[in-house]
């Protein structure tokens, strides 16, 4: 590093201990959930203890924020403390239950808290079926939920930060497979832990490495080590710290090639799809590299496999959208491509960008999903694209179509909307780096905008725009029996779907609101040329230290993030263009026409002619070259039946070998062959005690001509 | 000096002693076979008779080959033993017999395991 | 040196035996066959054991006589003594059993063991056998009783032959076997010649009155044995006479006259002076046993008695 480590110091304040309770009081939460389920408790008090709890958390932050001069560390209580030998640098441990507060964790913990509460409340009603049921399970698992995830951003060393790591997915596993009596939901929550099981492997091996390089595990001391450098010059441990941590945060964010569990993981109920697997658990991945970002840093090339399988993620989750028929399965795709826009920002530099999308994205893609679970909840389940059209003719689904088409129009980073402009500052990174395959990958990411436009409003003009027609799932619903799910094939009138309550269509609002609200920030940089309140969130953090790259990528590329000083560049050696013109004013272009254009598509093809759509799609199937790509996409590139073959086969065979070896050489022949052994000796024995008098008089005669034998063969020998 | 010695004193072939000997083990194993595989308990007993007639037969050779009445004095004994024997096991045979109404030696088999 | 050609002959007669032993008797012309090729093989196999005895040990032609009357007297007792362990009627088996007595006798006899040769047939074949065959007809079951064909089988299944022919193979092999390790010396049959004989006028020295009425074949003039000066009454010559100081009759003093050893005493008395002089204690108890048999006897026989009144009640009160 060449370049000044500014990273503020970190002071002790016992004082803030009070933000402690951000962490505490979903726990409690959770306790109580838990008494409730055991008492079999048949009212809503598990949801409204939570969202209490949540909403008291969120408050907590909120105060902290406003508290807030600098980085904290505030000692809660000695957790784990030894040292050895003489006690030096690398002869102790510590991981204190300690909270490290800077403007990264208040950022994260902001909309965690916030949209946390906001999906408690909409799940108060989303899941009222199961009251006395499931409901207490539901709201326990979100509590765990959230206390898991504020330990993983609160907490101010690595220690703590696995143990979060560790909760928010079993959390995860927990609610993925609420449904436990649906084997596809146990399946789905099976996969998501084992498929995050090999990311927790590498993120633990990470964290080895750091203490074996730097000798602690707490933010402050690392970042107070690295400046002067790790314990060894040895290349190796850095170059390989960044890459074992970024597997963790892959297999987290749902990245290549961890990335399938994610749309499996949509089994869960739809608030925990929105809350944990859109808005907050998702993200955690780009926490870790965000806090961690100076490791990073110190080795260019991992920021660049980052920036790489970011964006690859983000094109490949696209194609897949794109050809999906279930909307929570479309989201959940388009969820993968974000997360993957997010790990081009950080990859190209700029964590400003990366951090700002998360911001935009959790409101967003919480809003969509939400409205999918308010379809899902009215329409008994029903996700399929195909079956669902013009909802919003009907009465009592205005206020969901037009807030999940601002969640359309956010997502598909319709200008001047808040995601346009965290998008932007990503791709913008990207487009004007000295490095040639980043310039190409701010295409890629452009290009995969347009898709997403295309694939999100394919959505909205098939669900909500068109003609109104319906037909029910199959999910059973109070007040529709058996006949009335098979008439709605005929008459979609004898459906009768199930309009959203106030809870949640006012979370609805208040998302839709949220997701104008987030844009704020950038319309005041644009328009006010004020700093960009997100950017001064993550200026002061460990996240932004050295963005400009430092050395490791030329000086060339100290550039800056994008939204920061607006459309001039830092005056370096060259001005980075975009098709010729002024970089900030060619993306805005480019990346409006592509949201744009990608929209008219959408529309031309799912609304205004609704055939052409499988006209095309014939047309391509005529042609043996393209024909296989939308089967492909639709299959979702094959990507599970390849891992199918390529691991899960290998390592079934294996367990079968090695269970034969265990069942029959271990067991069989060991274990078994050792008991039988005695068996045996007696079963050959046991004829020698039948109790006849002879049995015996044969043993012995036996005996004693043996014992002559010998005598006699002694005597020979001696004789001759 | 008139006349030789007499046949006991005269020093007899070896062949003869051996097949004596190997008579009389093969009398032995005999009589052993015998009392292990017969399940009358009366043959039984008749067949350890057959091993004292080998033994007294091996005393006898014994006697012969060395010139010393010591092996047949050693045979009265086993006779005697013998008579005995034959008097106690017989007595027994018999309570045996009342007991369970056969000779079978297999019906007495109250030692056994299974 | 290990007789394997010994053990071979052995393992061929006991397979012989074990046919034998497994034909199942009475079952027509089959059983019979094969009764018929167990025993040959089984004869082969003690013909052979003969034959490689005769071979091995030289023998003077002045002996063939008695040679072939040994091994016709063996070959009766072994057979005799398989059909004892083969046969399927108990009667037959102590008929066959006085069989082996009496060609065992005969052999004792051909061994100079007369006296034990009468004994052991008056005792066993004439006392024991008896006994025996009384026994089998007391407790011979009337086929009345013969619940089924367990009588039958008892008496004509072998139990387990395999492992008791196995056992006795062993046995017979390895004491056979050491009848070719036995000192044959000339030297050592000259000594025992010597001492034997000289036992035996010792023995004759133990009887004043025979040893005078000895003295007298030799020469009728002679009224008493005189002691020589350490008291012995006869000295052993090397050619196995006997010097004894005899006075006359007729008036002569004392001489010494020479008794040839044809004049040593005959093996029934040998066997009598040995009773009586070296195994006084071993007699004794010989008749303490046969005591305590007899009282056994009867006291088993009390029980006996006992045992049928109670079960003769209990059939009265069934």
């Amino acid at each position: 590093m060449s370049g000044e480590l500014s990273i503020p110091q970190a002071v002790i304040a016992p004082e803030l201990a009070w933000v402690g309770l951000a962490i505490l009081l979903p726990l409690l939460s959770s306790v109580v959930c838990a008494l409730c389920g055991a008492l079999r408790v048949k009212n809503k008090l598990p949801a409204i203890v939570t969202a209490l709890a949540l909403a008291i958390s969120f408050v907590i932050i909120v105060r902290a924020y406003f508290a807030y001069a600098g980085p904290v560390e505030v000692p809660i209580f000695q957790w784990m403390s030894f040292e050895w030998g003489s006690g030096g640098r690398f002869q102790s441990f510590t991981a204190n239950c300690s909270l490290y507060i800077d403007s990264l964790t208040l950022y994260w913990m902001l909309f965690v808290t916030g949209l946390g509460t906001l999906i408690t409340v909409y799940a108060s009603e989303y899941m009222e079926s199961d009251v006395g049921g499931g409901y207490s399970r539901f709201f326990f698992g979100i509590s765990i939920f959230l206390f898991a995830m504020s330990a993983l951003v609160l907490g101010d060393n690595l220690a703590m930060l696995y143990l979060g790591w560790e909760g928010v997915g079993l959390a995860s596993y927990l609610l993925v497979g609420y449904n436990y009596d649906r084997p596809s939901a146990v399946a789905a929550a099976k996969k998501a832990f084992i498929m995050n099981r090999i990311g927790d492997l590498g993120l633990a091996l990470g964290i080895f490495m750091l203490w074996a390089n730097y000798g602690t595990i707490q933010y402050s001391e690392l970042f107070a080590a690295m400046k002067n450098g790790g314990q060894t010059a040895v290349d190796w441990h850095l170059s390989v710290i960044p890459f074992l941590l970024m597997l963790g945060a892959f297999g987290k964010s749902a990245q290549i090639p961890l990335f399938t569990w994610l749309p499996d993981a949509m089994e869960g109920p739809t608030p925990v799809s929105a809350l944990i697997h859109a808005a907050t658990m998702v993200t955690a991945g780009v926490y870790l590299i965000a806090r961690l970002y100076p490791f990073f840093e110190l080795h260019p090339e991992a920021l660049a496999t980052i920036a790489w399988i970011g964006c690859s993620t983000a094109l490949l989750a696209a194609t897949i959208g794109m050809m999906q028929y279930d909307i929570k399965r479309v989201f959940a795709y388009s969820t993968i491509s974000q997360l993957g826009y997010m790990f081009l920002g950080l990859g190209v530099g700029t964590s400003f960008g990366a951090c700002y999308h998360v911001l935009t994205h959790a409101f967003f893609k919480a809003l969509l999903f939400l409205t999918a679970g308010a379809i899902m909840h009215g329409f008994a389940g029903q996700l399929d694209l195909r079956k669902l059209s013009g909802l919003r003719h009907l009465a009592g689904w205005r206020i969901v179509s037009w807030t999940m088409f601002v969640g359309c129009l956010w997502l598909s980073a319709f200008p001047y909307t808040a995601a346009f402009f965290s998008k932007d500052a990503i791709l913008l990174q990207a487009l004007t780096s000295a490095r040639a395959d980043f310039r190409f990958l701010g295409w890629m990411g452009l290009f995969t905008a347009a898709l997403t436009a295309y694939y999100t409003f394919r959505v909205w003009f098939r669900v909500c725009a068109g003609p109104l027609h319906f037909e029910g799932g199959n999910e059973g619903h109070g007040d529709h029996d058996e006949h009335d799910k098979h008439a709605a094939h005929a008459a979609p009138a004898a459906f009768h779907p199930h309009a959203p309550g106030w809870a949640i269509k006012g979370v609805l609002l208040i998302l839709a609101l949220g997701a104008l609200v987030v844009g704020v920030p950038a319309y005041k940089a644009v328009f006010l040329h004020e700093t960009n309140w997100v950017q001064e969130m993550i200026a002061h953090s460990s996240a932004y230290q050295g963005s400009g790259l430092g050395s490791g990528l030329g000086s060339g590329l100290g550039l800056g993030d994008a939204g920061h000083a607006g459309p001039v560049s830092h005056g370096d050696a060259h001005t980075p263009t975009v098709l010729g013109m002024d970089a900030h004013t060619g993306l805005t272009v480019v990346g409006s026409t592509a949201s744009i254009g990608g929209i008219l598509v959408a529309w031309f093809f799912h609304l205004r002619s609704r055939k052409s759509a499988d006209q095309l799609r014939a047309a391509l199937a005529r042609r043996w070259w393209l024909g296989w790509i939308p089967t492909a996409m639709e299959n979702k590139w094959y990507v599970d039946e390849l891992y199918h073959y390529l691991f899960r086969l290998p390592l079934w065979f294996g367990s079968q070998i090695l269970s034969f070896g265990d069942k029959h050489f271990l067991d069989g022949v060991l274990v078994d062959g050792m008991a039988k052994l005695p068996l045996a000796l007696g079963r050959v024995f046991r004829p020698l005690y039948s109790g006849a008098l002879q049995g015996y008089a044969v043993t012995m005669a036996g005996g004693v001509a043996l014992v002559l034998a010998w005598v006699s063969w002694v005597w020979l020998r001696g004789m001759h | 000096m008139n006349d030789a010695l007499s046949s006991a004193f005269t020093i007899i072939a070896p062949a003869q002693i051996s097949i004596a000997l190997a008579v009389s083990a093969i009398l032995f194993g005999l009589g052993l076979i015998g009392f292990l595989c017969r399940r009358n308990m009366i043959i039984m007993f008749l067949c350890t008779e057959l091993m004292f007639q080998g033994a007294a037969l091996a005393m006898v050779a014994f006697a012969r080959m060395r010139m010393d009445v010591s092996g047949q004095v050693f045979v009265i004994f086993i006779l005697t033993v013998a008579a005995a024997e034959a008097a106690l096991a017989l007595g027994l045979v018999v309570l045996l017999y009342r007991r369970r109404e056969t000779l079978n030696s297999e019906v007495w088999s109250e030692l056994g395991e299974s | 040196m290990v007789p394997l050609l010994f053990y071979a002959a052995c393992a061929v007669a006991s397979a012989g035996l074990l046919l034998l032993l497994m034909a199942k008797a009475g079952t027509g012309e089959h059983g019979r066959a094969k009764r018929v090729a167990a025993s040959l093989i089984g004869l082969a196999g003690i013909a052979w054991i003969l034959v490689l005895i005769v071979q091995a040990i030289p023998v003077p032609d002045n002996s063939l006589g008695q040679l072939g009357l040994i091994l016709l007297c063996s070959f009766i007792s072994i057979a005799a003594a398989v059909r004892v362990i083969t046969h399927h009627r108990p009667v037959f088996c102590a008929l066959y059993f006085v069989l082996v007595v009496l060609s065992g006798a005969a052999t004792f006899v051909l061994l100079s063991a007369e006296f034990v040769a009468f004994a052991l047939v008056i005792v066993y074949a004439g006392a024991i056998l008896i006994t025996y065959l009384f026994v089998l007809m007391l407790a011979q079951q009337t086929p009345a009783d013969l619940n089924g064909s367990d009588a039958v089988n008892y008496d004509s299944i072998p139990r387990e032959p395999a492992s008791a022919v196995i056992a006795g193979f062993v046995l017979v092999a390895v004491l056979g076997g050491a009848v070719f390790g036995a000192d044959r010396s000339p030297a050592r049959a000259t000594i025992d010649q010597a001492r034997a004989i000289e036992g035996a006028w010792y023995d004759l020295a133990w009887m004043p009155r025979t040893l005078t009425e000895q003295a007298r074949r030799v020469d009728p003039t002679v009224i008493a044995i005189v002691p020589e000066a350490n008291g012995h009454l006869l000295r052993v010559q090397p050619d196995h006479s006997a010097l004894v100081r005899v006075q006359h009759s007729d008036g002569r003093p004392a001489s010494t006259i020479t008794l040839p050893p044809s004049l040593l005493p005959d093996n029934t008395s040998r066997v009598g002076m040995a009773l009586v002089t070296r195994f006084p204690v071993s007699l004794e108890l010989a008749g303490v046993i046969l005591l305590m048999a007899m009282l056994g006897a009867v006291v088993l026989a009390r029980r006996t008695v006992e045992s049928t009144t109670t079960t003769a009640s209990r059939e009265s009160n069934a």
